[in-house]
């Protein structure tokens, strides 16, 4: 199965939570992916890598993820045994609203650089909720269940 | 027979996208354009709804069996989207996407914005009626770059 991770940006959002996926989440500030605008206007999907599941992770940005979920349903349902689906994944991490508005104003001339750069920073501030998103994510696909208390077992007070 | 499907999309899939589709499902059979009445009444032509968006609606058959479908996307660039959602599922060569956005004008997204987003046909089907007859043409020519079957041919 390929998975695709579609939040409101793809270079920043959907990106970070892709590779949070994929434990590779250091690599974000080195990634010539990240912040790159030129790749955010092309809306295409990026390709991320495969993770140790096996599974194909992509990321795109799109304003109305939800969408993008309907169009892939909609084309799956007009053809029958499809070998390799794709499953979209919308994301969206509260705190993060900002970063779209900052990625349509790096778009415009002259000043587009300063909101890239502001884009970026304010991803960065919100990088530990957008891995841990994709982790998150991760245990539930491949059902991976966090750890419980045995049971019956009481918490120790000292 | 290999068959694909082919797709007309556009922002709103309530007017270019539905007019080109119906010109390549043989439902506006002549080259010329049309009475604009004759478009006006088409299925899906100005009558989509927000729930519309990321449905893709069937509109019939071209002469070679594709059949042929209409989307709203909601996204004024959605062709590198729809691609990858193929590609990454190899079905590229099922599918056919076509962008009708590049037809639109001024006067469609004039209308289209008053009469799907404002809910406020009366005011934006005049604009709208202007705009599509204007853009007729190019939605012939487009279907034909689209088509490539025996009825483009026809029509060339």
């Amino acid at each position: 199965m390929n998975l695709l991770f579609v939040a409101r940006t793809g270079v920043y959002e959907a990106l970070t939570v892709g590779l949070g996926y994929l434990d590779q989440e250091e690599q974000l500030e080195n990634s010539s992916t990240f912040g790159n605008i030129d790749l955010e206007k092309k809306a295409e999907l990026i390709y991320l890598g495969k993770a140790p599941d096996g599974n194909e992770v992509y990321c795109a940005g799109n304003k109305y993820p939800d969408i993008v979920v309907r169009i892939n349903e909609e084309i799956k349902s007009l053809i029958d045994n499809i070998e390799n689906p794709l499953k979209v994944i919308p994301v969206s991490v509260p705190g993060t609203e900002s970063i779209y508005t900052l990625s349509r104003l790096a778009i415009l001339p002259l000043v587009g650089s300063y909101f890239a750069r502001l884009a970026k920073s304010v991803a960065l501030q919100h990088k530990d909720d957008l891995v841990s998103s994709g982790k998150t994510l991760r245990d539930s696909i491949t059902g991976k269940a966090a750890a419980k208390p045995l049971k019956g077992a009481r918490h120790r007070t000292y | 027979m290999i068959t694909i499907k082919v797709i007309y999309f556009d922002y709103g899939g309530s007017h270019s996208s539905v007019v080109a589709a119906h010109i390549h499902a043989g439902k506006l059979d002549s080259p010329a354009t049309p009475p604009i009445e004759e478009i006006i009444n088409l299925p899906y032509f100005d009558k989509t709804t927000p729930d519309d968006f990321g449905k893709i609606r069937r509109v019939g058959i071209d002469a070679d069996g594709n059949d042929i479908y209409v989307l709203g996307t909601k996204n004024g660039n959605s062709g590198g989207l729809l691609s990858g959602l193929v590609d990454t599922q190899n079905l590229t060569d099922k599918f056919r996407f076509v962008d009708t956005m590049p037809c639109v004008n001024m006067w469609l997204r004039i209308g289209g914005w008053l009469s799907r987003g404002l809910s406020l046909p009366a005011l934006g089907r005049p604009f709208i009626r202007i705009g599509i007859l204007e853009a007729y043409p190019k939605l012939v020519s487009l279907v034909r770059e689209a088509g490539k079957t025996r009825l483009m041919e026809v029509l060339q």
